[in-house]
């Protein structure tokens, strides 16, 4: 394997828990992973370097994800499926040994309440807000990989924000 | 800036826009300071949950034991044990190809946790290591192989391990 294929191997991580956070679904993710990585290795020629490896293949793993969405056939599928994963009550996976079971019990329910609202946001705000507070990519970066505008990029970050402490109740 | 910033600063702040002004203010200000800091930590959560979902969902079998639920790990006990059986049985010479490692086939998905394997051996052309992914160092591409492959419930070949004596070379 060259170099090349190696890079794209190790991007497997991050195209894996993007595809998850955005279908909610292991097997779909799975897939689309694993369609990423085949369409990168099979055009790796057409890779003309204008942006990082890392963002040329979020670009693929994007275009996949949202061409599911619009499967419908697809949607119905999802909803029945048994390996949907359930990312509402995903805080139970926290476990920061450091923590008290206080703060665990806390970290568990914002977690769930974040995950609850980023069902609810539209599509872009929903895209936006995982690519930058999930993968912590820069606004360029984003803009790259959607073809959403830098500026209209912070915009949707505002709105999917600004939505999550209007839901989750803020102090101010 | 004497006012608390507002909702909607505050928002913007997260996302990652704030002015001079702003910043100063929130020096200053005690309230807005601690606004600032809990949605900052709420979402530092959240991001640190990210790469716990990637852990659940793409680390090996061998590393889900502590999820697994008793009769899983009773049934792993008695495969092991089984195995084990099998491999004390086996005579073996001292030369054996069991102590070469699997070597994983490359864009295969890794199995899920709660996925099982199993290990299948066979004839394998080495036209089908080529195939796979492998760079193999063999003129005769023809020929073929006695291998170890672990295949996952749904067919897929996940990792390889040749078995038979060749003098070919083969990497990942």
């Amino acid at each position: 394997m060259s170099d090349f294929a190696a890079m794209i191997e190790a991007s497997r991580p991050r195209i894996f828990r993007f595809a998850l956070s955005a279908l909610r679904d292991r097997d779909l993710a799975e897939t689309v992973t694993q369609d990423c990585l085949l369409k990168a290795y099979r055009s790796i020629s057409q890779f003309r370097g204008d942006s990082s490896i890392q963002t040329w293949l979020m670009h693929i793993a994007l275009n996949l994800v949202r061409d599911i969405g619009r499967n419908r056939r697809f949607q119905f599928w999802k909803k029945a499926r048994a390996t949907s994963v359930n990312l509402d009550a995903a805080g139970s996976w926290m476990a920061d040994p450091a923590a008290s079971p206080e703060e665990q019990a806390v970290d568990r329910q914002q977690v769930q309440a974040i995950w609850g609202v980023v069902d609810q946001l539209s599509e872009r705000q929903r895209t936006v807000f995982l690519l930058h507070f999930l993968e912590g990519l820069t606004a360029n970066d984003i803009e790259a990989i959607t073809g959403i505008s830098r500026a209209a990029v912070k915009v949707h970050l505002f709105r999917a924000v600004h939505t999550i402490r209007q839901k989750l109740g803020r102090s101010k | 800036m004497s006012q608390h910033l507002s909702s909607e600063q505050i928002s913007w702040w997260i996302a990652g826009e704030h002015s001079d002004g702003e910043e100063q203010h929130v020096r200053e200000c005690a309230d807005c300071r601690i606004e600032v800091e809990r949605w900052t930590k709420v979402l530092g959560r959240f991001r640190a949950f990210g790469q716990q979902v990637d852990d659940r969902c793409t680390r090996t079998p061998s590393m889900s034991l502590k999820t697994s639920t008793w009769p899983r790990l009773a049934l792993s006990a008695v495969l092991t044990l089984s195995l084990v059986a099998v491999a004390l049985w086996i005579p073996q010479s001292p030369d054996s190809a069991m102590e070469e490692p699997f070597l994983a086939i490359p864009f295969v998905a890794p199995l899920a946790p709660y996925e099982r394997a199993t290990v299948m051996r066979m004839r394998m052309p080495v036209a089908a290591l080529i195939a796979a992914g492998f760079e193999v160092d063999e003129p005769e591409s023809g020929s073929s192989v006695t291998a170890d492959v672990i295949v996952g419930q749904d067919g897929r070949a996940h990792a390889v391990r040749l078995l038979s004596k060749w003098k070919g070379n083969v990497s990942q």
